[in-house]
Protein backbone atom coordinates (compact mmCIF):
# COMPACT_ATOMS: atom_id res chain seq x y z
CA UNK A 1 0.00 0.00 0.00
CA UNK A 2 0.87 3.32 -0.39
CA UNK A 3 -0.23 6.70 1.03
CA UNK A 4 -0.35 9.43 -1.33
CA UNK A 5 -1.00 13.20 0.06
CA UNK A 6 -1.13 16.84 -1.46
CA UNK A 7 0.04 19.49 0.48
CA UNK A 8 -0.90 23.26 -0.18
CA UNK A 9 -0.51 22.60 -3.96
CA UNK A 10 -1.28 25.66 -6.63
CA UNK A 11 -1.07 26.04 -10.64
CA UNK A 12 -1.67 29.01 -12.20
CA UNK A 13 -1.76 28.25 -16.18
CA UNK A 14 -0.20 31.05 -18.57
CA UNK A 15 0.84 33.17 -14.97
CA UNK A 16 1.54 36.90 -15.87
CA UNK A 17 -0.79 37.06 -18.71
CA UNK A 18 -4.13 37.71 -19.87
CA UNK A 19 -5.49 34.40 -20.00
CA UNK A 20 -4.01 33.86 -16.02
CA UNK A 21 -5.97 31.14 -14.62
CA UNK A 22 -5.18 29.60 -11.27
CA UNK A 23 -6.57 25.57 -11.71
CA UNK A 24 -5.35 24.75 -8.26
CA UNK A 25 -5.20 26.78 -5.39
CA UNK A 26 -3.61 25.41 -1.96
CA UNK A 27 -5.55 22.07 -1.84
CA UNK A 28 -3.90 19.97 0.30
CA UNK A 29 -5.58 16.00 1.04
CA UNK A 30 -4.19 12.48 2.25
CA UNK A 31 -6.08 10.05 0.11
CA UNK A 32 -7.04 7.08 2.58
CA UNK A 33 -4.91 3.82 1.82
CA UNK A 34 -6.10 0.89 -0.27
CA UNK A 35 -9.66 3.52 -0.03
CA UNK A 36 -11.83 4.01 -2.54
CA UNK A 37 -12.14 7.76 -3.13
CA UNK A 38 -13.97 9.91 -6.29
CA UNK A 39 -12.88 12.90 -7.13
CA UNK A 40 -15.90 15.52 -8.75
CA UNK A 41 -16.62 18.62 -10.01
CA UNK A 42 -17.62 20.44 -13.31
CA UNK A 43 -15.38 20.54 -15.77
CA UNK A 44 -12.47 23.76 -15.63
CA UNK A 45 -12.72 22.94 -11.58
CA UNK A 46 -9.20 21.46 -12.22
CA UNK A 47 -9.36 18.03 -11.60
CA UNK A 48 -7.72 17.16 -14.40
CA UNK A 49 -4.85 19.22 -13.52
CA UNK A 50 -4.94 17.70 -10.47
CA UNK A 51 -4.84 14.28 -11.26
CA UNK A 52 -2.24 15.01 -13.71
CA UNK A 53 0.63 16.27 -10.64
CA UNK A 54 -0.32 12.75 -8.62
CA UNK A 55 1.71 10.46 -10.90
CA UNK A 56 4.41 13.63 -12.27
CA UNK A 57 2.86 14.58 -15.48
CA UNK A 58 2.99 18.13 -14.30
CA UNK A 59 5.64 19.12 -11.54
CA UNK A 60 4.62 21.82 -8.37
CA UNK A 61 4.70 25.22 -9.15
CA UNK A 62 4.07 25.65 -5.41
CA UNK A 63 3.39 22.96 -2.92
CA UNK A 64 4.14 19.28 -2.73
CA UNK A 65 2.54 15.91 -3.91
CA UNK A 66 4.68 13.23 -1.56
CA UNK A 67 4.18 9.46 -1.84
CA UNK A 68 5.24 7.64 1.51
CA UNK A 69 6.36 10.95 3.28
CA UNK A 70 8.61 11.28 0.36
CA UNK A 71 8.44 14.39 -2.26
CA UNK A 72 7.79 12.44 -6.01
CA UNK A 73 10.08 14.65 -7.45
CA UNK A 74 12.75 14.34 -4.86
CA UNK A 75 12.90 10.50 -4.74
CA UNK A 76 16.01 8.20 -5.55
CA UNK A 77 14.50 6.30 -8.42
CA UNK A 78 13.28 9.53 -10.25
CA UNK A 79 9.98 10.24 -11.19
CA UNK A 80 9.71 7.45 -13.74
CA UNK A 81 9.17 5.04 -10.74
CA UNK A 82 6.62 7.22 -9.53
CA UNK A 83 4.87 6.86 -12.80
CA UNK A 84 4.68 3.11 -11.81
CA UNK A 85 3.53 2.86 -8.99
CA UNK A 86 0.93 5.55 -9.34
CA UNK A 87 -0.83 4.78 -12.46
CA UNK A 88 -3.04 6.98 -14.10
CA UNK A 89 -5.63 5.89 -16.98
CA UNK A 90 -6.42 8.87 -18.66
CA UNK A 91 -10.41 9.88 -20.48
CA UNK A 92 -10.62 8.01 -23.61
CA UNK A 93 -7.78 5.66 -22.97
CA UNK A 94 -8.81 2.95 -26.14
CA UNK A 95 -7.59 5.93 -28.60
CA UNK A 96 -3.79 5.69 -27.33
CA UNK A 97 -3.85 1.64 -27.85
CA UNK A 98 -1.12 0.96 -30.76
CA UNK A 99 0.58 -2.33 -30.41
CA UNK A 100 -0.16 -5.01 -33.41
CA UNK A 101 -1.57 -6.88 -30.73
CA UNK A 102 -3.79 -6.83 -27.69
CA UNK A 103 -1.17 -9.02 -25.86
CA UNK A 104 1.79 -6.12 -26.39
CA UNK A 105 -0.28 -3.49 -25.97
CA UNK A 106 -1.01 -4.94 -22.32
CA UNK A 107 2.78 -5.88 -22.12
CA UNK A 108 3.94 -1.89 -22.72
CA UNK A 109 4.05 -1.21 -19.52
CA UNK A 110 5.04 -3.62 -17.50
CA UNK A 111 8.40 -4.04 -20.30
CA UNK A 112 9.39 -0.50 -19.51
CA UNK A 113 9.03 -1.07 -16.17
CA UNK A 114 12.21 -3.62 -16.80
CA UNK A 115 10.40 -6.76 -15.28
CA UNK A 116 11.60 -10.28 -16.40
CA UNK A 117 9.46 -11.85 -19.31
CA UNK A 118 8.52 -14.39 -17.01
CA UNK A 119 6.57 -11.54 -14.91
CA UNK A 120 5.22 -9.28 -17.82
CA UNK A 121 3.96 -12.70 -18.75
CA UNK A 122 2.30 -12.68 -15.75
CA UNK A 123 1.28 -9.45 -15.22
CA UNK A 124 -0.56 -9.23 -18.52
CA UNK A 125 -2.77 -12.40 -18.36
CA UNK A 126 -3.71 -11.32 -14.22
CA UNK A 127 -4.46 -7.92 -15.97
CA UNK A 128 -6.16 -9.17 -19.00
CA UNK A 129 -8.29 -11.77 -16.59
CA UNK A 130 -9.37 -9.03 -14.03
CA UNK A 131 -10.80 -6.39 -16.87
CA UNK A 132 -12.85 -9.70 -18.53
CA UNK A 133 -10.35 -9.81 -21.98
CA UNK A 134 -10.21 -13.56 -22.34
CA UNK A 135 -7.04 -15.52 -23.23
CA UNK A 136 -8.41 -16.13 -27.04
CA UNK A 137 -8.07 -12.16 -27.27
CA UNK A 138 -4.58 -11.62 -26.53
CA UNK A 139 -3.23 -12.06 -30.03
CA UNK A 140 -5.88 -9.89 -31.90
CA UNK A 141 -5.13 -6.85 -33.22
CA UNK A 142 -6.31 -4.27 -30.73
CA UNK A 143 -8.51 -2.29 -33.41
CA UNK A 144 -10.83 -5.38 -34.12
CA UNK A 145 -12.23 -5.10 -30.27
CA UNK A 146 -15.63 -3.55 -30.09
CA UNK A 147 -15.54 0.00 -28.17
CA UNK A 148 -15.97 -1.04 -24.47
CA UNK A 149 -13.26 -4.18 -24.71
CA UNK A 150 -10.84 -1.78 -26.69
CA UNK A 151 -11.47 0.52 -22.86
CA UNK A 152 -10.88 -2.66 -21.07
CA UNK A 153 -7.18 -3.36 -22.84
CA UNK A 154 -6.44 0.14 -22.16
CA UNK A 155 -7.22 -0.28 -18.54
CA UNK A 156 -5.55 -3.34 -18.07
CA UNK A 157 -2.26 -1.91 -19.68
CA UNK A 158 -2.09 0.37 -16.41
CA UNK A 159 -3.74 -2.48 -14.21
CA UNK A 160 -0.18 -4.76 -15.86
CA UNK A 161 2.31 -2.32 -14.02
CA UNK A 162 0.39 -3.77 -10.76
CA UNK A 163 0.72 0.68 -9.21
CA UNK A 164 -0.27 0.58 -6.00
CA UNK A 165 -2.74 4.04 -6.46
CA UNK A 166 -4.42 3.69 -9.39
CA UNK A 167 -6.44 6.37 -10.72
CA UNK A 168 -8.94 6.77 -13.53
CA UNK A 169 -9.84 9.48 -15.23
CA UNK A 170 -13.70 9.32 -15.97
CA UNK A 171 -13.12 5.72 -17.08
CA UNK A 172 -16.97 4.75 -17.87
CA UNK A 173 -17.70 7.81 -20.25
CA UNK A 174 -19.40 6.77 -23.31
CA UNK A 175 -20.28 3.34 -22.53
CA UNK A 176 -23.30 1.70 -21.50
CA UNK A 177 -24.84 1.29 -17.85
CA UNK A 178 -23.76 -2.63 -18.26
CA UNK A 179 -20.63 -1.68 -19.53
CA UNK A 180 -20.12 1.07 -16.53
CA UNK A 181 -21.07 -1.06 -14.01
CA UNK A 182 -18.28 -3.75 -15.88
CA UNK A 183 -15.51 -1.39 -15.62
CA UNK A 184 -15.91 -0.44 -11.75
CA UNK A 185 -16.22 -3.73 -10.55
CA UNK A 186 -13.23 -4.55 -12.12
CA UNK A 187 -11.25 -1.86 -10.71
CA UNK A 188 -13.10 -2.98 -7.22
CA UNK A 189 -11.66 -5.97 -7.84
CA UNK A 190 -7.93 -4.88 -8.60
CA UNK A 191 -8.74 -2.52 -5.26
CA UNK A 192 -9.25 -5.71 -3.09
CA UNK A 193 -6.75 -8.51 -4.88
CA UNK A 194 -3.78 -5.22 -5.01
CA UNK A 195 -4.55 -3.95 -1.56
CA UNK A 196 -4.24 -0.74 -3.75
CA UNK A 197 -5.65 3.32 -3.35
CA UNK A 198 -7.90 4.14 -6.07
CA UNK A 199 -8.75 7.45 -7.12
CA UNK A 200 -11.93 7.88 -9.77
CA UNK A 201 -12.85 10.98 -10.90
CA UNK A 202 -16.05 10.96 -12.63
CA UNK A 203 -19.37 13.11 -13.38
CA UNK A 204 -21.37 9.81 -12.99
CA UNK A 205 -23.12 11.09 -9.29
CA UNK A 206 -24.96 7.13 -9.04
CA UNK A 207 -21.20 5.85 -9.88
CA UNK A 208 -19.64 7.28 -7.31
CA UNK A 209 -22.19 6.82 -4.53
CA UNK A 210 -22.15 2.74 -5.26
CA UNK A 211 -18.44 2.49 -5.35
CA UNK A 212 -16.46 4.96 -3.53
CA UNK A 213 -15.95 5.79 -0.01
CA UNK A 214 -14.49 8.95 0.65
CA UNK A 215 -15.64 11.95 -1.73
CA UNK A 216 -13.28 14.81 -2.83
CA UNK A 217 -15.26 18.00 -4.66
CA UNK A 218 -13.32 20.33 -6.45
CA UNK A 219 -14.88 24.06 -7.86
CA UNK A 220 -12.62 26.97 -9.65
CA UNK A 221 -9.48 25.45 -8.33
CA UNK A 222 -10.49 25.01 -4.90
CA UNK A 223 -10.84 21.60 -2.60
CA UNK A 224 -14.27 22.38 -1.42
CA UNK A 225 -15.26 19.13 0.08
CA UNK A 226 -13.03 16.10 1.49
CA UNK A 227 -15.43 13.59 3.81
CA UNK A 228 -16.88 10.60 3.39
CA UNK A 229 -19.73 9.47 0.89
CA UNK A 230 -22.39 9.85 4.10
CA UNK A 231 -21.31 13.51 4.93
CA UNK A 232 -20.71 14.68 1.23
CA UNK A 233 -24.37 13.59 -0.14
CA UNK A 234 -25.63 13.49 3.24
CA UNK A 235 -29.02 15.31 4.24
CA UNK A 236 -26.94 18.93 4.56
CA UNK A 237 -24.69 18.15 1.49
CA UNK A 238 -23.93 21.64 0.07
CA UNK A 239 -23.19 20.67 -3.49
CA UNK A 240 -26.46 22.02 -4.69
CA UNK A 241 -24.52 25.36 -3.91
CA UNK A 242 -22.35 24.93 -6.59
CA UNK A 243 -24.41 23.45 -9.17
CA UNK A 244 -23.61 19.43 -8.88
CA UNK A 245 -26.51 17.04 -8.05
CA UNK A 246 -26.39 14.55 -5.43
CA UNK A 247 -27.77 11.02 -7.35
CA UNK A 248 -31.85 10.94 -7.56
CA UNK A 249 -32.74 8.36 -4.72
CA UNK A 250 -30.61 10.74 -2.61
CA UNK A 251 -32.34 13.35 -3.28
CA UNK A 252 -35.97 11.66 -2.83
CA UNK A 253 -34.75 10.71 0.34
CA UNK A 254 -33.77 14.08 1.23
CA UNK A 255 -37.20 15.17 -0.13
CA UNK A 256 -38.68 12.46 2.11
CA UNK A 257 -37.09 13.53 5.54
CA UNK A 258 -37.89 17.16 5.18
CA UNK A 259 -41.67 16.66 5.08
CA UNK A 260 -40.97 15.03 8.51
CA UNK A 261 -40.47 10.71 7.79
CA UNK A 262 -38.16 9.19 9.55
CA UNK A 263 -35.54 8.33 6.88
CA UNK A 264 -32.08 8.67 7.06
CA UNK A 265 -29.67 9.31 3.84
CA UNK A 266 -29.10 6.62 1.46
CA UNK A 267 -26.61 7.00 -1.74
CA UNK A 268 -27.80 3.61 -3.87
CA UNK A 269 -31.38 2.28 -5.19
CA UNK A 270 -30.42 -1.18 -2.97
CA UNK A 271 -30.24 1.08 -0.11
CA UNK A 272 -33.05 2.43 -0.51
CA UNK A 273 -35.00 -0.53 -0.94
CA UNK A 274 -33.77 -1.96 2.04
CA UNK A 275 -34.54 1.22 4.52
CA UNK A 276 -38.19 1.38 3.04
CA UNK A 277 -38.75 -2.03 2.82
CA UNK A 278 -36.84 -2.17 6.99
CA UNK A 279 -39.10 0.98 8.11
CA UNK A 280 -42.57 -1.00 7.06
CA UNK A 281 -41.45 -4.55 8.73
CA UNK A 282 -44.20 -5.81 10.72
CA UNK A 283 -46.66 -2.29 9.68
CA UNK A 284 -48.91 -4.94 8.80
CA UNK A 285 -48.83 -4.34 4.66
CA UNK A 286 -46.80 -5.50 1.78
CA UNK B 1 -48.68 14.63 -40.03
CA UNK B 2 -47.51 11.60 -42.05
CA UNK B 3 -44.51 9.38 -41.46
CA UNK B 4 -40.94 11.37 -41.41
CA UNK B 5 -39.21 7.75 -41.50
CA UNK B 6 -40.90 3.88 -42.49
CA UNK B 7 -38.91 0.71 -42.76
CA UNK B 8 -40.31 -2.46 -43.92
CA UNK B 9 -38.30 -5.40 -42.77
CA UNK B 10 -35.30 -3.84 -42.46
CA UNK B 11 -32.11 -5.71 -42.74
CA UNK B 12 -28.24 -5.15 -42.22
CA UNK B 13 -25.66 -7.21 -42.35
CA UNK B 14 -22.16 -6.03 -42.22
CA UNK B 15 -19.78 -6.61 -45.57
CA UNK B 16 -17.80 -9.42 -44.20
CA UNK B 17 -20.26 -10.79 -41.61
CA UNK B 18 -22.28 -14.53 -42.22
CA UNK B 19 -25.42 -13.69 -43.48
CA UNK B 20 -27.07 -15.19 -40.63
CA UNK B 21 -25.90 -12.72 -38.34
CA UNK B 22 -27.50 -9.59 -38.79
CA UNK B 23 -26.76 -6.34 -37.15
CA UNK B 24 -30.63 -5.52 -37.84
CA UNK B 25 -33.46 -7.93 -38.39
CA UNK B 26 -36.69 -7.48 -40.19
CA UNK B 27 -37.48 -4.18 -37.84
CA UNK B 28 -40.81 -2.16 -38.68
CA UNK B 29 -40.75 1.14 -37.38
CA UNK B 30 -42.23 4.54 -38.12
CA UNK B 31 -41.47 7.56 -37.20
CA UNK B 32 -44.73 10.22 -37.50
CA UNK B 33 -43.40 13.64 -38.34
CA UNK B 34 -42.94 16.49 -35.36
CA UNK B 35 -42.24 13.63 -32.36
CA UNK B 36 -39.56 13.20 -30.83
CA UNK B 37 -37.89 9.42 -30.49
CA UNK B 38 -35.46 8.51 -28.31
CA UNK B 39 -33.61 5.30 -29.23
CA UNK B 40 -31.98 2.73 -26.20
CA UNK B 41 -29.85 -0.05 -26.43
CA UNK B 42 -26.54 -1.92 -24.99
CA UNK B 43 -23.23 -1.20 -26.43
CA UNK B 44 -23.86 -3.23 -29.93
CA UNK B 45 -27.82 -3.80 -30.17
CA UNK B 46 -27.70 -2.15 -33.75
CA UNK B 47 -29.33 1.55 -32.34
CA UNK B 48 -26.20 3.49 -34.34
CA UNK B 49 -26.33 1.29 -37.25
CA UNK B 50 -30.13 2.09 -37.56
CA UNK B 51 -29.35 5.69 -37.22
CA UNK B 52 -26.80 5.43 -40.07
CA UNK B 53 -30.47 3.67 -42.29
CA UNK B 54 -32.26 7.30 -41.71
CA UNK B 55 -29.91 9.14 -43.96
CA UNK B 56 -28.74 6.59 -46.64
CA UNK B 57 -25.02 6.50 -44.93
CA UNK B 58 -25.67 2.65 -44.81
CA UNK B 59 -28.34 1.12 -47.07
CA UNK B 60 -30.29 -2.10 -46.60
CA UNK B 61 -28.96 -5.56 -47.30
CA UNK B 62 -33.08 -6.57 -47.62
CA UNK B 63 -36.20 -4.62 -46.63
CA UNK B 64 -36.68 -1.29 -47.41
CA UNK B 65 -36.16 2.11 -46.03
CA UNK B 66 -38.28 5.27 -46.68
CA UNK B 67 -37.30 9.19 -45.88
CA UNK B 68 -39.86 11.00 -46.34
CA UNK B 69 -41.72 8.45 -48.71
CA UNK B 70 -38.24 8.52 -50.59
CA UNK B 71 -36.50 5.29 -51.10
CA UNK B 72 -32.90 5.60 -49.58
CA UNK B 73 -31.46 3.22 -52.50
CA UNK B 74 -32.85 5.45 -55.06
CA UNK B 75 -29.24 6.95 -55.71
CA UNK B 76 -30.59 9.97 -58.01
CA UNK B 77 -32.10 11.03 -54.36
CA UNK B 78 -29.21 11.04 -52.35
CA UNK B 79 -29.23 14.72 -52.46
CA UNK B 80 -33.27 15.13 -51.22
CA UNK B 81 -32.59 12.55 -48.31
CA UNK B 82 -30.07 14.54 -46.71
CA UNK B 83 -31.31 17.48 -46.78
CA UNK B 84 -34.53 16.25 -45.49
CA UNK B 85 -32.45 14.64 -42.45
CA UNK B 86 -29.14 15.78 -40.73
CA UNK B 87 -26.99 13.91 -38.41
CA UNK B 88 -25.26 14.77 -35.19
CA UNK B 89 -22.44 12.10 -33.91
CA UNK B 90 -20.86 11.81 -30.36
CA UNK B 91 -17.46 13.55 -30.88
CA UNK B 92 -17.86 17.40 -31.21
CA UNK B 93 -14.30 18.07 -32.10
CA UNK B 94 -14.42 15.96 -35.04
CA UNK B 95 -17.48 17.73 -36.73
CA UNK B 96 -16.14 21.66 -36.39
CA UNK B 97 -14.93 22.62 -40.28
CA UNK B 98 -14.03 26.08 -39.77
CA UNK B 99 -12.07 28.11 -37.53
CA UNK B 100 -14.79 30.40 -36.14
CA UNK B 101 -17.99 29.58 -35.23
CA UNK B 102 -20.64 31.44 -37.46
CA UNK B 103 -17.90 30.36 -40.70
CA UNK B 104 -18.81 26.86 -39.35
CA UNK B 105 -22.77 27.30 -39.57
CA UNK B 106 -22.04 28.74 -42.85
CA UNK B 107 -20.54 25.89 -44.41
CA UNK B 108 -23.18 23.91 -45.63
CA UNK B 109 -25.16 26.44 -46.58
CA UNK B 110 -22.77 27.66 -48.84
CA UNK B 111 -22.79 25.11 -50.81
CA UNK B 112 -26.11 25.53 -51.43
CA UNK B 113 -25.34 28.36 -53.87
CA UNK B 114 -27.96 30.37 -51.81
CA UNK B 115 -27.93 33.95 -52.05
CA UNK B 116 -25.36 35.56 -49.78
CA UNK B 117 -28.62 37.30 -47.89
CA UNK B 118 -30.58 33.80 -47.46
CA UNK B 119 -27.09 31.89 -45.81
CA UNK B 120 -27.04 34.86 -43.53
CA UNK B 121 -30.13 34.75 -42.28
CA UNK B 122 -30.04 30.63 -42.25
CA UNK B 123 -27.14 31.08 -39.85
CA UNK B 124 -28.36 33.57 -37.52
CA UNK B 125 -31.74 31.57 -37.23
CA UNK B 126 -29.16 28.17 -36.28
CA UNK B 127 -27.26 30.04 -34.17
CA UNK B 128 -30.24 31.74 -32.45
CA UNK B 129 -32.10 28.53 -32.34
CA UNK B 130 -29.24 26.88 -30.28
CA UNK B 131 -28.59 29.70 -28.24
CA UNK B 132 -24.98 30.28 -29.33
CA UNK B 133 -25.50 33.62 -31.47
CA UNK B 134 -23.34 35.60 -28.91
CA UNK B 135 -20.87 33.21 -29.87
CA UNK B 136 -20.73 34.23 -33.70
CA UNK B 137 -17.40 35.84 -33.79
CA UNK B 138 -15.73 33.40 -31.41
CA UNK B 139 -12.96 30.62 -32.07
CA UNK B 140 -15.01 27.37 -32.57
CA UNK B 141 -11.85 24.99 -30.91
CA UNK B 142 -11.90 27.37 -27.97
CA UNK B 143 -15.31 26.50 -26.67
CA UNK B 144 -16.34 23.59 -24.35
CA UNK B 145 -17.55 20.48 -25.25
CA UNK B 146 -21.79 21.19 -25.29
CA UNK B 147 -20.79 24.77 -26.79
CA UNK B 148 -19.21 22.83 -30.04
CA UNK B 149 -22.31 20.37 -30.10
CA UNK B 150 -24.71 22.98 -30.16
CA UNK B 151 -22.29 24.59 -32.54
CA UNK B 152 -22.61 21.31 -35.16
CA UNK B 153 -26.45 21.13 -34.29
CA UNK B 154 -26.58 24.64 -35.79
CA UNK B 155 -24.97 23.52 -38.47
CA UNK B 156 -27.00 21.11 -39.39
CA UNK B 157 -30.54 23.42 -38.97
CA UNK B 158 -29.00 26.03 -41.10
CA UNK B 159 -29.54 23.37 -43.71
CA UNK B 160 -33.25 23.87 -42.82
CA UNK B 161 -33.78 19.52 -42.22
CA UNK B 162 -36.89 18.28 -41.34
CA UNK B 163 -35.71 15.66 -39.20
CA UNK B 164 -32.76 15.55 -37.17
CA UNK B 165 -30.71 12.18 -36.24
CA UNK B 166 -28.68 12.58 -32.88
CA UNK B 167 -26.27 9.63 -32.41
CA UNK B 168 -25.57 9.89 -28.33
CA UNK B 169 -24.64 13.80 -28.97
CA UNK B 170 -24.00 14.17 -25.07
CA UNK B 171 -21.94 11.28 -24.22
CA UNK B 172 -18.90 12.81 -24.48
CA UNK B 173 -20.24 16.11 -22.50
CA UNK B 174 -20.34 16.75 -18.60
CA UNK B 175 -23.18 17.69 -16.93
CA UNK B 176 -23.54 20.99 -17.91
CA UNK B 177 -22.63 20.33 -21.46
CA UNK B 178 -25.32 17.28 -21.50
CA UNK B 179 -28.35 19.97 -20.12
CA UNK B 180 -27.77 22.61 -22.64
CA UNK B 181 -27.60 20.26 -25.63
CA UNK B 182 -30.54 18.20 -24.49
CA UNK B 183 -32.36 22.21 -24.17
CA UNK B 184 -31.58 22.69 -27.70
CA UNK B 185 -32.50 19.85 -28.95
CA UNK B 186 -35.83 19.91 -27.15
CA UNK B 187 -36.47 23.20 -28.58
CA UNK B 188 -35.74 22.03 -32.39
CA UNK B 189 -38.63 19.81 -31.48
CA UNK B 190 -41.16 22.00 -29.54
CA UNK B 191 -40.66 25.30 -31.16
CA UNK B 192 -39.43 24.24 -34.61
CA UNK B 193 -41.63 21.24 -35.44
CA UNK B 194 -38.25 19.23 -36.17
CA UNK B 195 -38.56 15.49 -36.10
CA UNK B 196 -35.89 14.23 -33.68
CA UNK B 197 -34.41 11.21 -33.57
CA UNK B 198 -31.69 10.58 -30.71
CA UNK B 199 -29.68 7.73 -29.56
CA UNK B 200 -28.73 7.90 -26.09
CA UNK B 201 -27.38 5.97 -22.78
CA UNK B 202 -28.72 8.23 -20.45
CA UNK B 203 -31.88 7.72 -19.08
CA UNK B 204 -33.09 10.65 -17.93
CA UNK B 205 -32.49 11.90 -21.51
CA UNK B 206 -35.13 9.57 -23.20
CA UNK B 207 -37.35 10.89 -20.33
CA UNK B 208 -37.93 13.84 -22.33
CA UNK B 209 -38.54 12.25 -25.48
CA UNK B 210 -42.45 11.18 -26.55
CA UNK B 211 -41.51 7.47 -27.71
CA UNK B 212 -39.22 5.38 -26.59
CA UNK B 213 -37.30 2.16 -28.90
CA UNK B 214 -35.21 -0.18 -26.82
CA UNK B 215 -33.36 -2.01 -29.35
CA UNK B 216 -31.39 -5.45 -28.35
CA UNK B 217 -30.08 -7.98 -30.56
CA UNK B 218 -30.81 -5.82 -33.99
CA UNK B 219 -34.60 -6.11 -33.49
CA UNK B 220 -37.45 -3.42 -31.29
CA UNK B 221 -37.37 -4.88 -27.46
CA UNK B 222 -39.50 -2.47 -26.53
CA UNK B 223 -41.70 0.80 -27.90
CA UNK B 224 -43.83 3.10 -26.35
CA UNK B 225 -44.41 6.62 -24.06
CA UNK B 226 -41.43 6.86 -21.98
CA UNK B 227 -43.69 6.20 -18.46
CA UNK B 228 -44.98 2.46 -19.90
CA UNK B 229 -41.07 1.59 -21.10
CA UNK B 230 -39.42 2.31 -18.22
CA UNK B 231 -42.26 1.02 -16.15
CA UNK B 232 -40.88 -2.13 -16.97
CA UNK B 233 -37.84 -2.17 -14.93
CA UNK B 234 -36.83 -5.30 -14.97
CA UNK B 235 -36.88 -6.32 -18.66
CA UNK B 236 -34.46 -3.12 -19.33
CA UNK B 237 -32.36 -4.48 -16.41
CA UNK B 238 -32.70 -8.04 -18.22
CA UNK B 239 -31.32 -5.59 -21.54
CA UNK B 240 -28.68 -4.16 -20.29
CA UNK B 241 -30.29 -1.09 -19.46
CA UNK B 242 -31.38 0.67 -16.25
CA UNK B 243 -34.89 2.35 -15.84
CA UNK B 244 -33.98 6.05 -13.78
CA UNK B 245 -33.46 6.03 -9.99
CA UNK B 246 -36.98 6.72 -9.22
CA UNK B 247 -38.68 4.60 -11.32
CA UNK B 248 -36.21 1.60 -10.77
CA UNK B 249 -36.59 2.31 -7.21
CA UNK B 250 -40.54 2.26 -7.01
CA UNK B 251 -40.44 -0.48 -9.15
CA UNK B 252 -38.41 -2.53 -7.28
CA UNK B 253 -40.58 -1.51 -4.21
CA UNK B 254 -43.71 -2.89 -5.79
CA UNK B 255 -43.20 -6.41 -5.23
CA UNK B 256 -43.72 -5.88 -1.40
CA UNK B 257 -46.12 -3.24 -1.75
CA UNK B 258 -48.26 -3.32 -4.67
CA UNK B 259 -50.41 -0.53 -3.61
CA UNK B 260 -47.39 1.74 -4.96
CA UNK B 261 -48.27 3.29 -8.17
CA UNK B 262 -46.85 1.50 -11.27
CA UNK B 263 -45.91 4.25 -13.65
CA UNK B 264 -43.28 6.48 -11.65
CA UNK B 265 -40.96 8.77 -13.70
CA UNK B 266 -39.44 11.33 -11.75
CA UNK B 267 -38.12 12.79 -8.47
CA UNK B 268 -41.26 14.62 -7.19
CA UNK B 269 -43.62 11.60 -8.32
CA UNK B 270 -41.57 9.24 -6.50
CA UNK B 271 -41.42 11.07 -3.06
CA UNK B 272 -45.12 11.75 -3.30
CA UNK B 273 -45.39 7.59 -3.48
CA UNK B 274 -43.30 6.95 -0.73
CA UNK B 275 -44.73 9.48 1.28
CA UNK B 276 -48.04 8.24 0.83
CA UNK B 277 -46.62 4.82 1.77
CA UNK B 278 -44.54 5.60 4.78
CA UNK B 279 -48.12 7.33 5.81
CA UNK B 280 -50.40 5.01 5.25
CA UNK B 281 -48.41 2.66 7.32
CA UNK B 282 -47.38 4.54 10.25
CA UNK B 283 -51.21 5.46 11.11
Amino acid sequence: MSLLEVRALTHVYAQGTAYEHRALDRVSFTLEEGGFTGLIGHTGSGKSTLVQHLNGLMKPAEGQVLLDGEDIWARQGGIRGVRFLVGLVFQYPEYQLFEETVYKDIAFGPTNMGLSAQEVDRNVRQAAALVGIGEELLGRSPFELSGGQKRRVAIAGVMAMRPSVLILDEPTAGLDPQGREDILGQVQQYRLQEGATVLLVSHSMEDVARHADRILVMDHGRLVENGPVEEVFGFDSRLGDIGLAVPQVTSIFRQLHRRGHAVSPVFTVEAAIAQIEGLLEGGGIG
Amino acid sequence: MGEMIQTQRLTYTYPGSPAGDPVLNRIDLTVEKGSFVAILGHNGSGKSTLAKQFNAVLLPTDGKVYVDRIDTVDEGRLFDIRQRVGMVFQNPDNQIVATIVEEDVAFAPENLNLPREETAARVEYALRTVDMWEYREHQAHQLSGGQKQRVAIAGIIAMKPRCIVLDEPTAMLDPVGRRETLAAVMRLNREEGITVIMITHYMNEAVEADRVIVMDRGRIAMDGPPRAVFARAGELERLGLEAPQPAALIHRLRRRFPQLPADVLTEAEAVEALSALLAEVGR
